[in-house]
């Protein structure tokens, strides 16, 4: 999570701003200024990793702002906002981040957004340490290279799974209720939510995660600030614009590390098991793709073979691997992935290769 | 001429024209690189949004006589921009980052 500060003397900007902002989850906005001096003196304490800034203020100039801001927060990144571009030069000098133009489009806002995203996010709480949240493979909550929070019942780790999967969502007690504890007396499962609740805000202070990294609102609205969570990051290079690059691929190959919630039998996880579990699968083929097309076949028959053995019904692994063996030459392995997926087929589905198969096939007997 | 003399710059190319220098970058992306933009800042300007899709590691500054292009410097993602005439340290103070980084 990206924790920022905006600052416009003129309030409508400012809420205009917050609204557009407001649209990506990895922003957390932590104090909004139309007062300039107040924002200055403030941003020293808050150390936000980005200031959204209006360069035009009748007070002092925006660029004088920027510079006293970062007097205080070195490390925080400015990003000007304004209707004038004379100052770009002297925003480039003071290393600003970004400078946009008023009125902001949502594209140009986007580019802003992926800059700020790319920084890595400062970790200046507790020295260095990073907590790492993992759902994918395992599902555990610990500082890097310590042991994990221990929950004290099962239940509580569920509910935590739960909030952290709805994270930065209202949810409604009911919803808890009816999704964990579906046959349990009401009373009981109302008692037992509360405890869980409790067990773990105290689980989390007890291992020292302050609510900067972990916070659960009333609403049961579960916030997470800069903490290593292996889907958050999964899903963020899904959506970032060079979501098809070799190297973000194969960064997420190394995430996914195992399905999600490996081993937990919660019924409200599958829909999401099951998605991710896709995602890693169009991520494999993706990634074969690229190895075909730079001639490194081992590598690409391996990640389609670990789709096939997930997902054998998928027609595109068996074309690629077809494609695949043409070009390395191995006529007698297209033919036995050929028999093999034709059996399988025929005796789960009860269909034949499709047309395009049967012919790729043919061409390589 | 002060680059190449500076120790911390191993392996320096300079190119005046846009698609070697595109070819290149692709081939063996540097560390940074520096563009001149002339009267016509388009062609530079389109350069450097190329590298940034080859990598996002690559330093890009701009250098121009006038400050026009700003602007869109920031739209492409550059880190920096020069006017002419370009001082050492101010140049140098990009080299010492991208170094740190």
């Amino acid at each position: 999570m990206i924790k920022a500060v905006l600052v416009d003397d003129e309030r409508p900007a400012l809420r205009g701003l917050e609204f557009l902002l407001k649209k990506y989850p990895e922003i957390l906005i932590i104090g909004m200024y139309t007062n300039p001096l107040k924002a200055i003196e403030e941003i020293g304490q808050l150390k936000p990793q980005v200031v959204f800034l209006d360069i035009n203020m009748p007070q002092l100039r925006g660029i004088d702002a920027a510079s006293s801001i970062l007097d205080t927060s070195p490390d925080t990144d400015i990003v000007f906002v304004t209707a004038f571009d004379q100052y770009a030069i002297e925003a480039f000098e003071l290393h600003a981040l970004d400078y946009i133009l008023k009125p902001i489009t949502p594209h140009r806002l986007s580019k802003t957004v992926e800059r700020v995203m790319q920084k890595k996010p400062i970790v200046q709480e507790r020295g260095d340490r990073i907590l790492q949240i993992k759902c994918l493979g395992c599902y555990k909550v610990a500082w890097e290279n310590q042991e994990p929070i221990k929950w004290r019942a099962e239940k509580t780790k569920e509910l935590f799974a739960y909030l952290l999967q709805n994270q930065g969502r209202d949810i409604s007690k009911d919803e808890l209720l009816d999704k964990l504890w579906e046959e349990d007396d009401p009373d009981k499962a109302i008692r037992q939510l509360y405890n869980g609740i409790y067990y773990i805000r105290k689980a989390l202070e007890e291992y020292g995660v302050d609510r900067s990294l972990i916070s659960i609102s009333s609403n049961y609205n579960l916030k997470l600030g800069a903490v290593d969570y292996d889907v958050r990051r999964l899903y963020e290079l899904e959506r970032s614009n060079h979501a098809d690059s070799l190297e973000t691929l194969e960064e997420m190959e190394v995430i996914y590390t195992g399905e999600y919630l490996e081993g937990e039998d919660y019924q409200w996880a599958y829909f999401e098991r099951e998605n991710l579990g896709k995602l890693y699968q169009q991520c494999l083929i993706k990634l074969s793709r690229q190895y075909i097309e730079k001639k490194r076949f081992e590598k690409a028959e391996s990640k389609l073979t670990k789709v096939y053995i997930k997902n054998p019904y998928e027609e595109i692994v068996t074309e690629l691997l077809l494609k695949l063996y043409m070009e390395t030459g191995e006529k007698s392995k297209a033919v036995r992935h050929f028999n093999s997926y034709s059996k399988l087929i025929k005796e789960d589905l009860g269909i034949k290769p499709n047309d395009k198969l049967y012919e790729l096939y043919q061409s390589i007997k | 001429m002060w680059l190449s003399e500076d120790k911390r710059v191993e392996g320096i190319e300079v190119f005046e024209d846009y698609i070697q220098f595109i070819e290149r970058v692709g081939k063996a992306p540097p560390d940074f690189c520096a563009i001149r933009l002339g009267c016509d800042g388009i062609p530079g300007l389109k350069a450097a949004d190329m590298v940034r899709q080859i990598s996002l590691d690559i330093m890009i500054i701009f250098i121009s006589e006038d400050s026009e292009y700003a602007l869109d410097a920031y739209e492409v993602g550059a880190y920096g921009y020069l006017l002419c005439p370009v001082m050492k340290d101010k140049l140098e103070k990009y080299l010492i980052m991208k170094k740190e980084m």
